[in-house]
């Protein structure tokens, strides 16, 4: 079951007047149960995997609150040396250590055996039959939980926060459970944090109209953009990749260009359906895109696009591989060496940088391009940040005026190619695919495609449908320039201040356009959303 | 006080350390002037800085850091 989907329409009202109905005191058990019935309808055979998973960090998570309990105790003792005090910290670390690796090892491991466990079928069956076994293993038998790598990423960064002590464990199995399965964030996140989400869900959930209608109007917006942008671009798309013809050139470059704008419909529509829900339910989840598409420099782009996964691997890989024991003593070593600051600079950053994006690419896609996708980000995120201060000061000899809305433009176009570079390593599904692609860009570049009827053959889309997909994508960008204008205040709260009149026509003209326009109807099925799988 | 502002300008000597409170929030230091503070710090006070001191907070302003060292040292 899917956000779109009729049953998950029936499904959310039902759960909504569940809810509200049920005391206040009692409405997190109403969440849990709704979860559990939401994420056991993919397949019942997912929810021993979030079980066990959400099970061994709880316990963990109690038995190192209990270590670090042990360990102030211990340090309250009068009359401690300085030695000892280090002692008792060291030895309480050590078993705090032992808890957190078999945890990490246990759930990190479930994590990669169903997303690699593909690669190892055919050396699996190759050894099978060498000891003369019967039967083959198939890739297709291996269960893949529904939104593993998202709860796996949420409770592995509570275990990491807990052995930090970052803030206290929790100590109530259920209440972690429900942080982990919550059903708006499930499918694809946001990846949540504990003492947001979970502190949320501890508190009281009273009903507020005011968030409640803004929780509607958010979902009605994310069904806009998932099906009446993301699914109507889709179908151009599939048409034109799927053709892999080398004579397509300029319409390869305008399916790019639809493509970037279908799964930022896509994704960020399905962040705001899981945000609009959530509200309805009293719950704010973290924002995951703050309009990536007027970045002006690539790590601004990641700062924007999916930001709880770009903070996940920031607070849980990148500072602890930069600021660790490694990295350190390498830092000494080129200080000791007298190595340039700029040089050292360049080393420090490189190191936990390829780290970071190789396993990001890893965790979007298992194939080979997904590492060259990472290596891609990883290069120019490294040289972006390396050399930062040399690029600002060419800017300021050149007299460059780096003020001015052209210069902002220019580098928004930047990214946005950049962007398209990144996503051609992997949409066409290998890398002999997008050379084919990138091949009839560069040889084929035929300006007539429009009139001389080559647009047409190649677009499962007619006119009208490019139409309703070019003003669109335009409404998009054009609510997105508003958002920025208007910085924190959401455009909600602005229509908000408007009128109630004015508000109540949005919401109803929002809903009337995803029921005209949108992408349905007998023998369409919705496409899933592209993150989903991950 | 003028000590950890010494350390600090030999890692960036073009931040104003006495009246700047928001080092990393307001994205004044990155993270690779943390890595080389953290490295400096534990050199000259003898410390060591986990992860669990990794908080914005504490490297946000000199008052912070100070804060941190001595608690650290304790």
């Amino acid at each position: 079951m899917t956000f779109v989907s009729l049953s998950f329409v029936a499904f959310l009202f039902v759960g909504i007047a569940l809810f509200y109905i049920c005391p206040v005191k009692y409405r997190w058990l109403v969440l849990l149960g709704l979860s559990v019935w939401f994420y056991a309808q993919s397949n019942v055979a997912y929810l021993p995997y979030i079980l066990l998973s959400t099970l061994s960090i709880y316990l963990s998570g109690v038995v190192m609150g209990k270590f670090w309990t042990e360990q102030e105790e211990k340090l309250k003792a009068e009359g401690l040396s300085k030695d000892e005090k280090k002692s008792i910290k060291e030895k309480g670390k050590k078993k705090r250590k032992a808890v957190l690796i078999a945890a990490l090892v246990l759930n990190i491991g479930i994590l990669c055996t169903v997303k690699f466990a593909k690669f190892f079928v055919g050396p699996i069956n190759s050894l099978t039959a060498f000891l003369g076994g019967e039967g083959e293993f198939s890739a297709s038998s291996i269960i893949v939980p529904l939104g593993i790598s998202y709860y796996t990423f949420s409770t592995v960064g509570y275990l990491l926060d807990v052995y930090w002590k970052r803030y206290p464990h929790e100590n109530n199995y259920l209440r972690f459970l429900l942080y982990a399965i919550y059903f708006p964030h499930i499918l694809q996140g946001p990846i949540a944090r504990y003492n947001n989400l979970g502190t949320q869900l501890k508190g009281e959930l009273n009903f507020d109209l005011d968030r409640f209608m803004k929780g509607v109007q958010l979902l009605l917006w994310g069904y806009f953009k998932k099906l009446v942008i993301a699914d109507r671009l889709n179908i151009f798309i599939d048409g034109v990749f799927e053709s892999y013809d080398s004579n397509l050139g300029l319409i390869n470059v305008i399916a790019m260009v639809a493509d970037a704008f279908y799964i930022y419909a896509d994704f960020s529509g399905c962040m705001d359906m899981a945000r609009g829900i959530s509200d309805i339910f009293g719950v704010k989840l973290e924002l995951n895109f703050e309009r990536p598409f007027l970045a002006t420099s690539v790590p601004e782009f990641w700062r924007r696009w999916h930001i709880t996964l770009g903070a996940w691997f920031r607070d849980y890989v990148y500072m602890p591989v930069s600021t660790g024991a490694k990295l350190k003593e390498l830092n000494k070593k080129l200080k000791k060496a007298n190595v340039s600051k700029s040089v050292s600079r360049v080393i420090l950053v490189t190191i936990p940088v390829f780290i970071t994006w190789i396993l990001t690419g890893l965790w979007h896609g298992t194939g080979s391009t997904y590492i060259v996708w990472g290596f891609y980000y990883a290069i120019l995120i490294a040289l972006s940040t390396a050399f930062s201060d040399d690029y600002q000061s060419f800017l300021k000899k050149h007299n460059v005026k780096t003020d001015t809305l052209s210069w902002r433009i220019l580098r928004i176009i930047k990214v946005f190619c950049i962007f398209m570079g990144g996503r051609i390593l992997t949409v066409p599904g290998s890398l002999s695919k997008t050379k084919i692609v990138l091949q009839s860009i560069v040889h084929n570049i035929n300006p007539w495609v429009f009139t001389n009827g080559t647009f047409w053959k190649y677009s499962e889309l007619d006119s009208y449908g490019v139409i309703i997909a070019v003003l669109c994508v335009a409404l998009l960008i054009g609510v997105d320039l508003i958002q920025e204008h208007l910085g924190e205040k959401s455009l909600r709260d602005r229509i908000g201040e408007e009128n109630l009149f004015t508000g109540i026509i949005l919401t109803v003209a929002l809903a009337v356009a995803v029921f005209v326009y949108g992408i349905y109807g007998s023998g369409y099925d919705a496409a899933s959303f592209v993150y989903m799988g991950y | 006080m003028n000590e950890l502002i010494e350390i600090l300008k030999s890692v960036n000597d073009k931040i104003d350390y006495e009246n700047e409170k928001s080092l990393v929030t307001g994205k004044v230091l990155d993270s690779i002037d943390i890595t080389s503070i953290i490295v400096e710090l534990e050199d000259h006070y003898d410390i060591e800085i986990t992860m669990e001191y990794m908080e914005n907070e504490n490297f946000d302003s000199v008052e912070a850091m100070l804060k941190m060292i001595e608690e650290l040292q304790d």
